[in-house]
Formats: C-alpha cells, sequence, structure tokens
C-alpha cells in the first residue's frame, strides 16, 4: 500500500496531502503520530488547515495521498466519507450535531447505532446529560437552548458514545468564560486521546500538554503545549496570541445610581441621580428601559445608558446576559418600554425604524449580513439603500475598503474570503454608511489572534462612536473610554474603563 | 327557476360566500396584536404539547394514526350536507379532546380560507343551470351569471369536509412526539426515507428561520426596504440564494455529524410500548363515532331527509 504498512500509536499520518476541488491546497507533507490518550492542540491561522487536518484524520475526507494510520495499521482509502470507529467528533456548530427533536433522542442516537438497548441508552444518556449539566433539558428541542447549552449537549451526545479519540473543532468558541469553564471540566474528566483545535491558548494550555502548530497547511511546530506558551515568538510567528477573558462568579451588587444625560424625572424609591449634565446630548439615550420577550422572560431591566458622540464604550458580560438584546433596542429592532432618545429628542417606536441610517451594527456572525456576489456591491448595498448618488457611492465603498485593508477586493466572492476577510468587509459595509455610532457584536469571535491584530488596528482608527460587546477585555481595555457591565439584563457597572478595571474585584478572574 | 334578490339580500350573499376570510380576520384579532416589536413570531413546534395528557395522547401511535387516517377517508365520503356537519362537530370534539394550541388550529384554518373562499365564490356562478334547478339573480351581477344553489351546496360540502379533516390533523400530528407520530406513519407503509426527511425539515425548519430573520435584519438595518421595484428584487434573490447556500454547506456538516456517530441510513429509536386492549377498545370506539354518521346516511335514509328538510 504505497509503502506504508504500520506504524505505533493511536492515530497518525505520513506525508499527507490534500487539494479542495478548487485546487486550493490544504494540506501538505503533514507528518503526525498521535499516542494513546495523549492530548493534543492543533493551533494555527485561520485557513491554516486545522480543521481539514482533522477531517482527514477522522475519514470524512478521502485520503487523496500520503497514508492515515489508526490503532497501528494503515486506514484503507475510500472515496466516500467513513468516519473511523471509536472515534468521536466535535464540528464547531452545535447545531449540525443536534438533529433529532430533543436533546435526549440526539443522545442516545449514537448509542444505539453502537447496538445498545434501549434502557442502556437511557442510563448512559441520563448519566452524560447530568454531567454536562443538562439533564433538565433533556425532552426540550434543541433549537429552544442557547448557544453554550447547545454546546454541552452535542458534547455530550459524542461523549455517550464512549470514543477513544475526540476530535473538537473549537469547542470554546462563542462562549463566555463560565461556560469555557464548564467546557474544560468536562474534558478534563476525559481519559482517552484528546485532539482539540482552537484559538483560545489559555483553554488548550489547561487541557493539552502537545502542541502542533499549523501555518498554510504545513506542520511547522510539534512542541510541549508548555514551551509553545513560554516562547512569545513561536506564538508572533504563527499569529498566536492570548485573548483575555473575563468571567464573573459572584456579581457585585447594583449601584443605585444612574445618570442621565438629560434628567427629565425624579425618583422617590430609593434610587438616584448622579449628575451628568452635558452641553451636546448624546447620540442615543436610554433612560430606564425595559425589554421581555414575548413569551414573558424579562431580557433587560431598568437600562440607563447614553453614549456621546465618537465615545468608545464597551459592553461586557456573560453569555445571556442581554448584551445582544441591547444592541437590538439601540437599533429599534426591539421596542421595549421605557424612553429612548435620540440626540435630545425622544425617538417614539415608530421613529426608530430610521435608525439605520445613524446606527451600523457589524454582527457576531458575518455570513449574517453578507449576501452580495461581490464584495463592491455588498459594501454598496447600504448607501444605495441611502438613495445616495452612484459617485458619492462609489467613494464611500473605495474608502471603506480602503479603511478595512480590502482594497482591490471589489470584485472577490463574499463566500471565498476567509473569517478575517469577512469580518473585515462586514464593518466595510457598516462603515459606508458613515454611521454615527456602530454597534460591534463579539468582533473578535472565531478569529485567529492574527485576524484580532488587523481589526484592532481598524478599530482604533474608526472615528465614529461605538459599542462594542465582547467577552475579550484585552480589546475591551485597549479600544474603549468606557465600560459597561450587564448582568442578567441589568447594567451592574458603567465606569470610565481606567476605573473599570483598577476597581473590578476579585470575583473577576483574568486570564 | 330564477329569483331576482335585492341589493339588501345581495350583499348579504355576498357576504356569505365571502365568511371563510373571518378566519384570518379572527386569528389577526386574537393573536397578531402579542406581536408587539414587528419581529416574527417564533413558529410553534408541531409536537410542543405532546406530553399533554389526553385521550389521544395516552392512545398507541400505530393505531393512533391509522384510525385517523381512516376517519379522514371517511370524512372525504358522505355527500349530504347533515352528515358533513356532524363530521365536523366529530372532528371538532377530537380536536377539544387532543388539547391543542387553539391558536394553531385557528391558524391552519385561515391558511386553507383563501382557497375555500375561491370555491364560494366560483362554483355557484359556474356550470350550466339545468332545467328547473332554482337559481338567483344578484342585483349587482347580470342575470346571466345567476347563483346556482346545487354549486353553492357543492361548494358548501366541500368546504366541511376540508374544515372536518383539518381539524383531525391536530390530534394527529400534536399528540405524541413527532417521531413517534412519523413511526406511526412507516408502520402503516411511509417509506422511511421520507419519514427521515420529515424529522429533519422539522428540526432544522427553526434554525432555517433563525438564520433567514437574522439576514433579514442584516438587510434591513442597511436600508432595505421590500417592494415591488427591480433593486428590492435583486436583494430578495441575493437573500434566498445565500440562505440556499447556507443550507446546502449545513445538510453537508449535518450528514457527516450523523455519519461520524454511527448512521447507516436508518433513524434509530426505541421500541414503540406494544399495543394494548385499552387500545384496541379505544380504535373500535372511535371508529365507531367516525362511521355513525355515514352510516345513518346509509341505511336510515328517512331521518336523513327529515333532517335536510
Amino acid at each position: 500500500m504505497d509503502g506504508y504498512e504500520q506504524h505505533s500509536g493511536h492515530i497518525a499520518c505520513e506525508n499527507l496531502r490534500f487539494c479542495y476541488p478548487d485546487g486550493a491546497l490544504a494540506i501538505e507533507k503533514a507528518t503526525i503520530a498521535i499516542n494513546h490518550h495523549e492530548r493534543v492542540a492543533l493551533v494555527g491561522r485561520n485557513g491554516s488547515g486545522k480543521s481539514t487536518l482533522m477531517r482527514l484524520l477522522s475519514g470524512l475526507l478521502p485520503c487523496q495521498d500520503g497514508a492515515i494510520f489508526y490503532r497501528g495499521a494503515i486506514v484503507a482509502k475510500k472515496n466516500t466519507p467513513t468516519p473511523l470507529a471509536g472515534m468521536g467528533i466535535l464540528f464547531q456548530d452545535p447545531d449540525d450535531h443536534l438533529f433529532c427533536n430533543t436533546v435526549f433522542e440526539d443522545v442516545v442516537f449514537g448509542l444505539f447505532n453502537q447496538g445498545k438497548s434501549a434502557e442502556e441508552c437511557r442510563i448512559i444518556a441520563m448519566r452524560q446529560l447530568t454531567a454536562v449539566g443538562l439533564a433538565d433539558k433533556a425532552d426540550m428541542p434543541p433549537h429552544v437552548l442557547s448557544h453554550g447549552q447547545k454546546k454541552r449537549a452535542a458534547l455530550a451526545a459524542v461523549l455517550a458514545m464512549a470514543p477513544e479519540l475526540l476530535l473538537l473543532d473549537e469547542p470554546a468558541a462563542g462562549l463566555d468564560p463560565s461556560q469555557i469553564e464548564a467546557i474544560a471540566a468536562i474534558l478534563a474528566e476525559y481519559s482517552g486521546t484528546l485532539i482539540v483545535i482552537d484559538h483560545d491558548l489559555p483553554f488548550l494550555a489547561r487541557l493539552c500538554c502537545r502542541a502542533v502548530v499549523l501555518a498554510d497547511g504545513r506542520i511547522r511546530h510539534d512542541m510541549d503545549m508548555a514551551e509553545l506558551m513560554r516562547h512569545p515568538h513561536n506564538l508572533r510567528e504563527h499569529g498566536l496570541d492570548f485573548t483575555f477573558r473575563l468571567t464573573a462568579d459572584q456579581p457585585p451588587e447594583r449601584d443605585k445610581r444612574h445618570r442621565h444625560y438629560q434628567p427629565r424625572h425624579d425618583h422617590s424609591n430609593g434610587l438616584a441621580h448622579q449628575n451628568c449634565q452635558v452641553e451636546v446630548p448624546p447620540i442615543i439615550e436610554l433612560q430606564h428601559f425595559s425589554y421581555h420577550y414575548p413569551d414573558g422572560t424579562r431580557a433587560l431591566f431598568d437600562i440607563n445608558l447614553g453614549v456621546q458622540a465618537g465615545e468608545k464604550v464597551a459592553l461586557i458580560g456573560e453569555n445571556g446576559a442581554g448584551k445582544s438584546t441591547l444592541a437590538a433596542c439601540l437599533l429599534g429592532l426591539r421596542l421595549g418600554n421605557g424612553q429612548y432618545f435620540h440626540h435630545g429628542q425622544e425617538a417614539r417606536p415608530q421613529n426608530r425604524r430610521d435608525l439605520w441610517r445613524r446606527v451600523g451594527m457589524v454582527f457576531q456572525d458575518n455570513a449574517d449580513q453578507l449576501f452580495c456576489p461581490s464584495c463592491r456591491e455588498e459594501v454598496a448595498f447600504g448607501p444605495r439603500w441611502m438613495r445616495l448618488a452612484q459617485d458619492e457611492i462609489s467613494r464611500r465603498v473605495a474608502v471603506a475598503l480602503a479603511a478595512v485593508g480590502l482594497s482591490g477586493y471589489e470584485e472577490r466572492v463574499p463566500l471565498h474570503l476567509s473569517g478575517g476577510e469577512r469580518k473585515r468587509l462586514a464593518i466595510a459595509s457598516a462603515l459606508a454608511m458613515e454611521p454615527e455610532l456602530l454597534i460591534l457584536d463579539e468582533p473578535t469571535a472565531g478569529l485567529d489572534p492574527a485576524g484580532q491584530e488587523i481589526l484592532l488596528r481598524i478599530l482604533e482608527n474608526i472615528r465614529a462612536a461605538f459599542l462594542l460587546i465582547t467577552h475579550d477585555l484585552f480589546f475591551a481595555r485597549r479600544l474603549c473610554s468606557r465600560a459597561v457591565l450587564l448582568h442578567h439584563g441589568e447594567i451592574i457597572r458603567d465606569d470610565t474603563s481606567a476605573d473599570f478595571f483598577n476597581k473590578i474585584d476579585n470575583s473577576y478572574i483574568l486570564s | 327557476m330564477n329569483a331576482a334578490l335585492s341589493w339588501l339580500e345581495s350583499l348579504l350573499v355576498l357576504a356569505g360566500l365571502l365568511s371563510p376570510l373571518m378566519l384570518p380576520m379572527l386569528y389577526f384579532l386574537l393573536y397578531r396584536p402579542k406581536r408587539r416589536d414587528g419581529l416574527a413570531s417564533p413558529i410553534d413546534s408541531l409536537d410542543a404539547r405532546a406530553a399533554r395528557p389526553s385521550f389521544f395522547q395516552r392512545w398507541h401511535c400505530g393505531l393512533k394514526v391509522a384510525c385517523l387516517l381512516a376517519t379522514c377517508f371517511l370524512f372525504i365520503s358522505p355527500r349530504g350536507l347533515a352528515v358533513c356537519l356532524a363530521d365536523v362537530a366529530i372532528a371538532l370534539l377530537a380536536t377539544a379532546l387532543s388539547r391543542p394550541s387553539w391558536r394553531r388550529v385557528l391558524a391552519r384554518l385561515a391558511a386553507m380560507s383563501g382557497f375555500l373562499t375561491m370555491l364560494l365564490l366560483m362554483l355557484p356562478f359556474s356550470g350550466a343551470v339545468q332545467a328547473g334547478e332554482p337559481t338567483y339573480s344578484l342585483a349587482f351581477l347580470p342575470d346571466s351569471l345567476p347563483l346556482r344553489l346545487s354549486g353553492l351546496g357543492a361548494a358548501t360540502l366541500i368546504i366541511l369536509k376540508a374544515t372536518a379533516v383539518a381539524l383531525l390533523m391536530e390530534p394527529m400530528l400534536s399528540t405524541a412526539t413527532l417521531a413517534d407520530t412519523l413511526h406511526g406513519f412507516r408502520q402503516l407503509g411511509v417509506p422511511a426515507s421520507l419519514t427521515q426527511m420529515l424529522l429533519l425539515c422539522h428540526r432544522y425548519i427553526f434554525v432555517f428561520q433563525h438564520e433567514a430573520a437574522r439576514m433579514w435584519r442584516g438587510m434591513r438595518l442597511r436600508g432595505f426596504v421590500a417592494g415591488a421595484n427591480a433593486a428590492s428584487l435583486f436583494a430578495i434573490g441575493n437573500f434566498l440564494g445565500m440562505l440556499f447556500v447556507r443550507s446546502f454547506e449545513r445538510t453537508q456538516r449535518v450528514y457527516e455529524a450523523m455519519l461520524c456517530r454511527g448512521f447507516t441510513g436508518e433513524m434509530p429509536r426505541a421500541a414503540a410500548p406494544p399495543m394494548t386492549a385499552r387500545d384496541a377498545l379505544k380504535a373500535l370506539f372511535w371508529l365507531a363515532l367516525a362511521v355513525s354518521p355515514l352510516v345513518t346516511e346509509m341505511y336510515f335514509a328517512d331521518f336523513m331527509r327529515f333532517l335536510g328538510e
């Protein structure tokens, strides 16, 4: 068989090479051997070939050239996706894993396929769901779960099959630190061979003892994890830098005082106004604003928040704290109760429909706002609906693309760009509308550290005010003059960044 | 035998012909105002109330599906107005016994109302008038377009049959988990591939809806307003194309995730609980109830004529 016979170790590959049908070379001469019970981190920039290598090792992609060894024997080449027995694979998007109509059915799916009896399946599934803290959600349809719960449910579905080798693609992506903690605790209990792809190096350092660094489809380093962390030049070389994340286990008490830029009422229930008179009213201001979901669940409560022209504000909070809902309210997409001021004038619900001209938004998943066939069309979409002249549209497209470093990308197809480029394109499409306020929802999610660095430079040069929704404390501290902490739908801190990060008490863990 | 109706009578007849449109109006009045923020209301899961105990929920799923399917065929076979009314009453009783989401029941009926209204407007005025057939001339229509009672009767029968069958969908589909219900259909010979596709569709329609809503929001935030113009159609074309591409990519990933968990072409499930004597008795009772209007029509014609008069 091509000169390859057998290989020690749990899983290995030799001179692996893979090209996508469009000719793009994804993996080149990859040779790696992973022993039983070893814990390996696959790291590298976006597009370096990590996910492709994982799919090749698992048998989901056909082995075009080279050889893969599993349990010591060479894996026969097949043209159809044939996952290798005993492997558990977790993709990045948990919705891909939860294809049954209840969480319980999803967890027992693999167990039934292993030929276990119904009673065995039930016992194992409930034990696994209890382990991930979802026993009470067993009978719920997956679409009602939060993102973090879906991630844990998908992990439970994979772990229930007791895989001897676990391959995880960004298990911590899009999660707040407390959810990451939960995932890390679950994985710490796992005793089999573990291969993890992620950009969060501190998270990986807790789980893995070995790091394999990929760049441009090649394995550049294969070293001890601690050694990789000790050598910043390695991190820098491959765009691997730490992100700083925040978690709260005991939120501080809510401040009884709140500030309005233009107070128009008094309080008699113990609340007090801070003096915050300004000459120029803020771009937008919410006063005693609350929002409930249609099913009655409270999402936001008594929000007092204003953003001045040019101000950079970080909005921080755990998953489910209400950050994205607050953004939707600021954009006028959700109405809620309370007062909404725009340049000092109260904006009635019917008038908030026009806020899109002044408030821009960059979504967490940029695929949600990229739908045009070319980058030029994408960036011109907003200005065109603003009914601007063609010359002005062309000027704005050129300026916006230049601002995010995508000049020359005008005719490229957005779908074919890398993750970082798509994020920058989404920012350009918002900037082209020259908003007074830009809302950025988790702009660093899914970006490798090199992509984050480029993003940082772009955001530093934006003149418009922006509201940065993030878990990334490094970005918040670096970019924003003010930080707002949201917890369970309430603002529990609203300070200058300097005060915010100085006053932060020990219940906040900076990792 | 043609009778001319006055303007008032004609307007009343027209109101009667348009009466199915009251269903969407009623739905709007009862449920629409709850959407306060202008966002699309979430789709209710078909089996969201499957755990609520009811006459149908405690019935063996395969037998229930078989009996209710047979009932549907029974309900579309009779011809008399009184029998159809009795069928609707039985279907309404079945719906009430299933402890349904009345919102969804009304939505389902409202969705049919356009088609039913078209039938009511077309059938009474189409077809050749038979000799001796009673007809009526409406004040706002020419005499050459009279309203035929036989056409009106035919349209009414179709509406009643359609309503009865639509009502039966609630006890059939919402009183067990969708997986159990589809397993019941499989026991009746429906191909496994079809039931698997329906299961996956039901799961991913929510993901699809969320993706579509987020993309639509992204377009709205950049000024898009849907309208009947080229720019709008172009944008909607891009939107639909991107939705298709994303769905296609997801299909691939879901299939791979299924393969990784041992999928070999068959969705595994726990064995259904066995049929009991109680289930069989329920089936007998239900079929007797469902067939009773038809039997009454066939063997008690005089009684039915009396009812008809």
